[in-house]
């Protein structure tokens, strides 16, 4: 089922960048080449020119940045499958262990459960800021990532395990690799080219309204930056969590 | 200008990881370049490289390292009772020279140690073992074993052949009598010989540490302690 669905993702993304390709002809690439500096904040309206950059003018490449992680997290997980999975005699008894199969006393969880939260907190503020201020998807979905990785150092690893599953992370790690492109798709048709950022409340006909917090420096502005940056930052945050687990189960070695 | 001082100390943290041989201390090492070079992006400019290089340089690889060295800095000993060498007595635990040796080398590489006692003759259960010790002498008879693990030489011993034609080290000649008091055969020097640990072939790395630590222990005057406190 997993596998089926890799696959599937993986051939949709193929077709998609074949299909772009194809669509890129010369006057896109040099003549009606947009001048960046001078029509970010006008054009683009994120504060974090990087951000603009590499979430507008340049998302090609950011999406196959984020389908070679999708490549290598499946790629880990397909190899170690075959590995039977390493079951820990210490596991048996009652008492909890973490992934080093130390057992795990209070003073471990306290601290791990600080610093987790603390981890989160700030990943979830970079991730939604990410177009207003340095951060981002990526360096979001690192900070949350090590964040559990803190966790299941100092809790029970077999019940992070569970919990992980239950929110059904895995699949969303699939659903946003098929959103990537969907989105793509949507500028393709809708709006002036495909991949290209738009603002669809202005589209509505509600442009810069201090009343439904969509100008410049607001959460809402950047037009998709904020969507894309959550995108972004869950597809890392689940593939980091998918390598490091299955290396864990299946080898009993990070 | 400022960022010249960070790369400065990004430079001198590299540096001092070509001498760092714990594997924990360069592990904090590493993740010290990390948010040396993240201070001097900041510092250039570019807050969102600085991110990236502080949360995967210092935060995730550090985690990441530290979880594998705890997992693989576990080592699984097998040791042959031998007096003076390893022993283990009920009320005092391990005593001997090479407990002691093997321990200090533990201690400074931050590693934990398992300990189990074997018997050389089952040869199927020593895999699951990372190093083999407990006065471990070439006799001739367990060539296959000692040409498939990584051998470290640990002290110059004698061999000892008595008129039965059995060969024995001098540490268990000693103990056989101190024990009787006497002996019944007849023994015959037969030379200079080594006492060895044995290193899994894999782990060369473990087995290179080991002779450096060795190496050191005897350059500042440990060994001879160790010699004495245990040996005589």
């Amino acid at each position: 089922m997993s596998k089926t669905g890799n696959i599937v993702v993986l051939v949709f993304l193929l077709v998609f960048a074949a299909g772009i390709y194809l669509n890129l002809n010369e006057s896109k690439l040099t003549a009606d080449r947009p001048d960046y500096i001078t029509n970010l904040i006008t054009e683009n309206g994120s504060l974090n020119a990087v951000g603009a950059v590499y979430l507008d003018y340049r998302f090609y490449d950011t999406l196959f940045e984020v389908t070679v992680f999708f490549v290598a997290a499946f790629g880990v997980v397909m190899i170690l499958k075959r590995i039977p999975a390493t079951v820990s005699e210490e596991h048996k008894n009652n008492i909890d262990y973490n992934l080093n199969g130390e057992a795990v006393d209070f003073r471990m969880k306290t601290a791990g459960t600080l610093i987790f939260f603390l981890s989160q907190v700030f990943a979830i503020y970079i991730i939604l800021t990410g177009h207003l201020g340095p951060g981002g998807g990526f360096v979001g979905g690192v900070v949350a990532g090590t964040g559990v990785l803190v966790l299941s150092g100092t809790r029970d690893i077999e019940g992070i395990e569970r919990g992980f599953l239950d929110l059904g992370i895995p699949v969303f790690e699939k659903v946003i690799m098929l959103t990537l492109p969907l989105y793509g798709l949507i500028g393709l048709f809708v709006f002036d080219a495909a991949l290209s950022n738009f603002h669809l409340l202005e589209h509505m006909g509600i442009e810069d309204s201090r009343l439904w917090g969509i100008g410049r420096g607001e959460l809402i502005s950047g037009g998709t930056a904020l969507f894309l940056n959550m995108a972004i930052g869950i597809k890392v945050f689940a593939g980091s969590w998918a390598i490091l687990y299955h290396f864990v189960k299946h080898r009993g070695v990070v | 200008m400022l960022s010249i001082v960070f790369w400065g100390l990004a430079l001198s943290v590299s540096i001092s990881l070509l001498w760092a041989r714990n594997l924990i201390v360069s592990i904090l090492l590493f993740g010290l370049f990390g948010t040396m070079t993240s201070g001097a992006y900041l510092l250039m400019g570019a807050p969102d490289v600085s991110f990236a290089s502080l949360a995967l340089g210092a935060g995730f690889t550090t985690f990441v390292f530290i979880i594998s060295v705890r997992k693989t800095g576990k080592i699984k000993v097998g040791y042959v009772n031998t007096p003076y060498l390893i022993d283990r007595k009920e009320e005092v635990g391990y005593t001997g020279f090479e407990y002691e040796l093997i321990s200090g080398f533990a201690k400074e590489q931050n590693l934990d140690l398992d300990f189990e006692v074997i018997t050389l003759e089952a040869d199927s259960e020593l895999k699951r073992f990372d190093l083999l010790m407990g006065g471990l002498y070439e006799d001739g008879e367990h060539t296959a074993l000692f040409e498939s693990w990584n051998k470290v030489q640990v002290l110059e011993t004698r061999l000892l052949k008595n008129e039965k034609g059995e060969i024995i080290d001098l540490m268990r000649y000693k103990h056989k009598l101190m024990k009787d008091g006497y002996h019944d055969l007849e023994y015959d020097n037969l030379g200079k010989s080594y006492y060895f640990f044995l290193i899994e072939k894999t782990r060369t790395e473990l087995a290179d540490s080991l002779k450096a630590f060795i190496d050191e222990a005897v350059e500042d005057g440990r060994f001879e302690e160790w010699i004495r406190r245990n040996l005589g």
